[in-house]
Formats: C-alpha cells, sequence, structure tokens
C-alpha cells in the first residue's frame, strides 16, 4: 500500500509540474502573439502600454484642387514632435479599454516680405508654435465573438475629453527697431498655440480582420464628431511706442466631422517579426470659424496616406514598432511625411488565465 | 450566414458615416473670400459720385451721392431715395442711424431723419441752412450734427446744444466726428481737431501733436486710441491717450489725402485715400491696395464694414466694391 501511495504521490507531481509548464507555455504565447495572429482586442486581464514618437515635416500643401504647392517658394517650414502614451487594458475576453494621450510640440514658420518705398522696406516672419497636452481619448472596443473561421470583427466607441488648452496664450511679437518710420525694419509674430479641441469629441469606428498563420488583412473604419460649437480665443496687437500690446477677442467656432477608412496588409516573416502595408484615406469637412467676425466655413480636407512598417518582438513582453507614413493625395492638408517609432509593454496575470 | 451578413453591416456603416461628412450650414464658402467685386450704377446704385456710406443694424448697406441721394443696398435689390421721395437735398454729405433705428442723412442743404417710408427735413438754425458733413450718434443717446461753417451741434431728447468757436472762424468748418471709448467727442477741422467731453472742451493742432491741422477723417478704435488723417501729408497721427504718434502709410507717398477711416472685427484699420488706394493697418504695419487689387478706383472716400463681415469701399466715381475678408485677414 505505500508503495502504491509513493507512486501516486510521483505521479500527482508529475502531473501538477507538466500542468504549470503548459500554463507559462500559454502565458508566454499570448504575449508574444504573432501579429497576424493576434486578436483585435486583448485578452482578459492583459495591461499594455506604448509609448511612441512621431515626428513630421512639411514642405508642400495639398491646395483645394489636390495640387502639391511647395513650401519653399514661400519660404514656409513645418515641423512636429508628437510623443504618444497609451494603455490597454482587457476587461474581459472581449472588451478592452483604451487611454491615449499625445504631448505635442510643432513649429510653422512663414516669412514675407513687406515691400514699401525704397528705403523702407519690412521684413515680417511669422512664427507659430504649438507646444502641449492633447485632448485625452478614451475608448471601448467590442470584440465580436468569431463565428466565422479567420474573421474578426471589432466596434469601438469613446470620446475626446478636452484636456488640452486649445485657447492660445498671449504672443510675444518683436520688432526692430522698435519704432520704425524710415529705413528698414524686422517684425517677428510669434504666436503661442496649444493642443486640444476645447471641447468633447466622440467618434465611433469598427475593424476587420482576416488573418491566416502568416498573414493578415484589416479593414479599419472610423467617424469622429464634434459636440457644437465652443468659445476661443485669438488675439490682436498693436504696436505703441515700440512694445507690442495685446487684446484678447473671443469667437464662436464649430469642430466639424471628420472619418477615416483604410486598409492593411500584414505579413509574418518570422513569428517574431512582421512587416506591413497599409492604404488610408482621411476627410474633415463641416465646421466654421467666427475668427474674422463672420461665419466663414472650414475648407474640406482629405488625406490619402501610404504607410509601410514593421514590428519586432523584442523580448517577451517588449514589442518595437516603426513605420513611415506618405502622404500620397489630398485637398487643402499638409503633405507631411511622418516617421513613428514605439515601443508596447505587455503584462498579463498568471493565475487569471483565460483558459 | 446571418453573422455573415451582421459583419457585412458594420463594414458598410462606416464608409456611409465616412461620407456623410459635409455640410457648411450657413457659414460663407471660405473660397469666396478674398475676393473683389465692384457694383456701379448699372447694377442699381442711383448716383455716380459716391460720397459717404453706411452699414445699418438691420443689414443694410446705404450709399450716400453727390448727385442722386441715397441709395440702399439690401443684399439683392437696390432702392433710391432722393428729393423726389422727400430727401431734402440729393447732396448727401453724411449718413447715420439713430438709437431708434431711423436714418439721419446730412446734405448740402439741412438733413433729413427717415424712420424707412418718410423723411423729416430740417435747414438748420436762426436762419440758417446748414451743410452737414458729419453726423454721429453717441452712446449717451445725443446725436451730433457736424456743419461747415456753423460749428457743431448736440441734439438731445430735450435741447440743442450748439459748440461754435467764435474767436476762430476757421474751426467752425467741420469735415468729421468720432466718440472715444470714454464717451468723448472728437470733431476733425480743417485747422485741428476738438477734444468735447462732459465738462471742457479741448483743442489740438500741429502745434501739441498732430503731424497736420486739417483733419479730415477721425476714428476712435476699439483699443482706445483716436485716429486722425490728414490732408498733403506722409503720416497720419494716432493718440494713444497720453502722446501722438506719426503713423507712415509706407507707400512711398509724400502727398496722401485721407478721406475715411474703419476698424473691422479682426481689428485691423482701414484708411481710404484719395488717388492712392486704401491702406490696411494691421497693428504693425500698413499694407496698400489699389484699383489693380480690385478696387473700383483709387479714390476711396468711404469704408464701412457691414453685418455680415464685408468690407465696403466707396469710390468717387466708379462705384462701390465688397471685399470678402479671409481668415488671414
Amino acid at each position: 500500500m505505500v508503495g502504491v501511495h509513493k507512486y501516486s504521490l510521483l505521479l500527482f507531481l508529475l502531473l501538477l509540474s507538466a500542468n504549470a509548464l503548459s500554463q507559462t507555455d500559454k502565458i508566454y504565447e499570448i504575449l508574444t502573439e504573432p501579429y497576424t495572429r493576434r486578436p483585435l482586442v486583448l485578452h482578459k486581464g492583459q495591461l499594455q502600454m506604448n509609448a511612441g514618437y512621431r515626428y513630421s515635416m512639411a514642405s508642400k500643401e495639398f491646395d483645394r484642387n489636390g495640387k502639391r504647392l511647395n513650401f519653399e517658394e514661400k519660404g514656409k517650414t513645418f515641423f512636429s514632435n508628437d510623443f504618444r502614451f497609451s494603455f490597454t487594458y482587457g476587461i474581459i475576453e472581449y472588451i478592452q479599454l483604451s487611454a491615449v494621450l499625445d504631448y505635442i510640440s510643432s513649429v510653422t514658420t512663414t516669412p514675407d516680405l513687406v515691400l514699401g518705398n525704397a528705403g523702407n522696406i519690412g521684413n515680417i516672419s511669422v512664427l507659430d508654435e504649438t507646444s502641449g497636452i492633447n485632448d485625452l481619448e478614451i475608448n471601448l472596443s467590442f470584440r465580436l465573438p468569431p463565428v466565422i473561421n479567420h474573421f474578426d470583427l471589432s466596434v469601438k466607441a469613446g470620446l475626446s475629453a478636452p484636456t488640452g488648452k486649445a485657447r492660445p496664450d498671449r504672443p510675444t511679437h518683436s520688432i526692430n527697431p522698435p519704432d520704425p518710420l524710415d529705413g528698414s525694419f524686422e517684425t517677428a509674430y510669434h504666436y503661442h498655440s496649444n493642443p486640444g479641441y476645447g471641447t468633447p469629441t466622440y467618434f465611433l469606428g469598427s475593424n476587420l480582420q482576416y488573418s491566416t498563420s502568416r498573414f493578415a488583412l484589416l479593414i479599419m473604419g472610423c467617424y469622429n464628431t464634434g459636440t457644437g460649437q465652443t468659445e476661443s480665443i485669438k488675439w490682436n496687437h498693436r504696436l505703441n511706442a515700440g512694445e507690442f500690446l495685446y487684446s484678447e477677442v473671443v469667437y464662436n467656432h464649430l469642430v466639424g466631422h471628420s472619418g477615416s477608412i483604410s486598409g492593411s496588409g500584414a505579413i509574418q516573416i518570422f513569428p517574431w517579426f512582421s512587416v506591413y502595408g497599409q492604404f488610408g484615406y482621411f476627410i474633415s469637412s463641416g465646421g466654421w470659424t467666427e475668427i474674422t467676425g463672420t461665419k466663414i466655413a472650414i475648407p474640406e480636407s482629405t488625406i490619402g496616406i501610404i504607410t509601410a512598417g514593421y514590428e519586432i518582438q523584442v523580448s517577451t513582453h517588449i514589442r518595437f514598432e516603426q513605420n513611415v507614413n506618405i502622404p500620397v493625395s489630398g485637398k487643402e492638408h499638409l503633405v507631411d511625411l511622418m516617421f513613428h517609432s514605439g515601443f508596447s509593454y505587455n503584462l498579463i496575470p498568471l493565475k487569471r488565465l483565460y483558459y | 450566414m446571418k453573422n455573415f451578413h451582421l459583419y457585412l453591416v458594420f463594414i458598410l456603416f462606416i464608409p456611409f458615416l465616412i461620407f456623410s461628412c459635409g455640410n457648411y450650414e450657413d457659414a460663407i464658402d471660405p473660397y469666396t473670400t478674398g475676393e473683389w467685386k465692384t457694383f456701379t450704377t448699372r447694377d442699381g446704385i442711383g448716383g455716380a459720385e459716391i460720397w459717404t456710406m453706411l452699414s445699418d443694424s438691420k443689414g443694410n448697406l446705404w450709399i450716400g451721392t453727390l448727385d442722386n441721394g441715397v441709395s440702399q443696398y439690401n443684399g439683392k435689390d437696390w432702392i433710391i431715395w432722393n428729393t423726389s421721395d422727400g430727401l431734402i437735398d440729393n447732396g448727401v454729405l453724411a449718413i447715420e442711424e439713430d438709437v431708434n433705428g431711423d436714418l439721419w442723412f446730412g446734405t448740402f442743404n439741412g438733413f433729413s431723419i427717415f424712420n424707412g417710408s418718410e423723411f423729416q427735413n430740417y435747414l438748420g438754425t436762426d436762419g440758417n441752412t446748414w451743410q452737414v458733413r458729419a453726423l454721429k450718434q453717441a452712446k449717451n443717446g445725443s446725436m451730433w450734427i457736424g456743419t461747415w461753417g456753423y460749428g457743431f451741434f448736440e441734439i438731445t431728447s430735450d435741447y440743442l446744444y450748439t459748440y461754435y468757436n467764435d474767436n476762430w472762424e476757421e474751426s467752425n468748418y467741420i469735415n468729421c466726428m468720432s466718440e472715444d471709448n470714454h464717451g468723448n467727442l472728437w470733431v476733425g477741422t480743417d485747422v485741428g481737431a476738438y477734444k468735447v467731453s462732459f465738462n471742457d472742451v479741448d483743442f489740438y493742432s500741429d502745434q501739441n501733436g498732430l503731424m497736420d491741422a486739417t483733419v479730415k477723417a477721425v476714428l476712435c478704435d476699439s483699443w482706445g486710441h483716436i485716429w486722425f488723417g490728414h490732408d498733403d501729408d506722409e503720416f497720419l497721427t494716432r493718440f494713444d491717450g497720453s502722446k501722438f504718434f506719426p503713423v507712415s502709410l509706407y507707400n512711398g507717398i509724400d502727398q496722401n489725402y485721407i478721406t475715411s477711416f474703419m476698424e473691422d472685427k479682426s481689428g485691423n484699420i482701414w484708411i481710404g485715400m484719395i488717388s492712392n488706394g486704401v491702406a490696411k493697418y494691421d497693428g504693425t504695419i500698413m499694407r496698400s491696395f489699389f484699383e489693380a487689387d480690385g478696387l473700383a478706383s483709387n479714390t476711396i472716400m468711404s469704408v464701412v464694414q457691414d453685418k455680415n463681415g464685408n468690407i465696403w469701399f466707396g469710390s468717387y466715381e466708379n462705384g462701390i466694391t465688397r471685399y470678402i475678408p479671409t481668415m488671414n485677414d
């Protein structure tokens, strides 16, 4: 009988260790899920933290007819740094909650030479700086239970809370000499804008994915709209005795609607390395502004972007991604080339494994 | 199969939402901003010699001419009002709207008050016939009348106050009037400017600050600064409440004849001139606009902005031009 108990105990220990090992395998598999086999939402209890950096620069813009206008002819420049942080949590197996926050720093410069009479030339430049925290985006994504093999569908809804300052700060213009009447002078208009809409916006989106072990196709769509007109301010200036005076003027504006639709394809070249390409179309319209005292519609803006990128599973918990976004068509939009790099850190609790 | 249909609905729903973007509501088409459009007698303006304009609180544009009374434009139709309708004289030099919404027309021979259907006419006082060149509705309810040679007058509900300088005849020829943020009235003459406050009257000339003694146009802007436009000068004068400053027009021209000022909703100061088009002061610099840019002519007698934000330039003999400001103006 003692021998039977000894073998039972040994068998039990073997089964226990086998079970423990198999659970570790499953955690590893979840954390290192290849790009093409990942479900559209996180697993239950999975926490993902993302940190990314995006650099944009533009030397052209699309005009109302879609023609590219070269900034160099006007001497205009634009560049932007965007730091993005997000947290995503899998509430249950088919629902995840996300929070996204950006810190933006961008600069647009525009020189403008104004000619007076000979000997009295004004040289004016405009520097528009935007820096600060953008609006906080919170969204809930629902993954529909997969009923068709290889297909995955999710919808998301969310809002953008106006955590960005939105309203511009007082400008800091300068002029040299301080009070020019004769001769040449240089004036620099220096504006300080802040990110944000100043009002909540809502969005609704949907993703549909078809995937196999080696590749995946994804269609994504999203619609965003404001909640009504809101107030902002502009700064008027007046040169007086060599110094600029400023007055704040309130005006109304309406954040319009925007939408996007994109399609992408990804290939899992190695279990730890995948590449993807995407084409996206973005449109925004319906807004207006009373910044001049008259209600003027904001021109409709569109942009078509091609994205190419890759993802590397650096370690069990960490993924690294890079991509480049190239505008290929558009109207009333910057032709801004964007480079993105980002890290994703994934945590999943051991004990609340879903299977 | 049923579930597949559900998937299809979601796929199709998103593009529908995206492409339902649009709709400018009642906002101006942004691609019409920055445009210049001229209206002449062929479009319906009653007279060719335009002297003054006013945009009233109801959205009408009133154009005073020297040869055929006033023309009223409501955005669609032109209506002409002249002596045959009861206007006291067809030479209209000044237009103002009072607190009741009635229009006052200053002419070569007296002035008329128009309530929309009838004219009440007044020649002047003491047997004199006033040539009324300036009218100003003050915030306290008084109407100020500037005459050519008889000084200026304040009309309240009860009294008529006379401002006449017995010691300086030339200072009684009134060109223009404007009220500042403190309720003071500034009156321009060919020899300087009066400042009329509640209990005092001051006088300023080229001896104590003005770049030139002739004050053909005056404006009190939203900053509390007073602008003076002169004849035959390179500069304007701006008074900030304590000091006078010369302001260059930066147009390379030594002789500028200022006819009018207007501050638009964006805070820009527009300056109308004889033969030199208009200048726009944005707070730092002046930029000039001429016939080549879209004005009806380079002689601009009056500049006004209507309720819709359009800026109107009245030229002396070539009609009026409408400019729709852009978001960058």
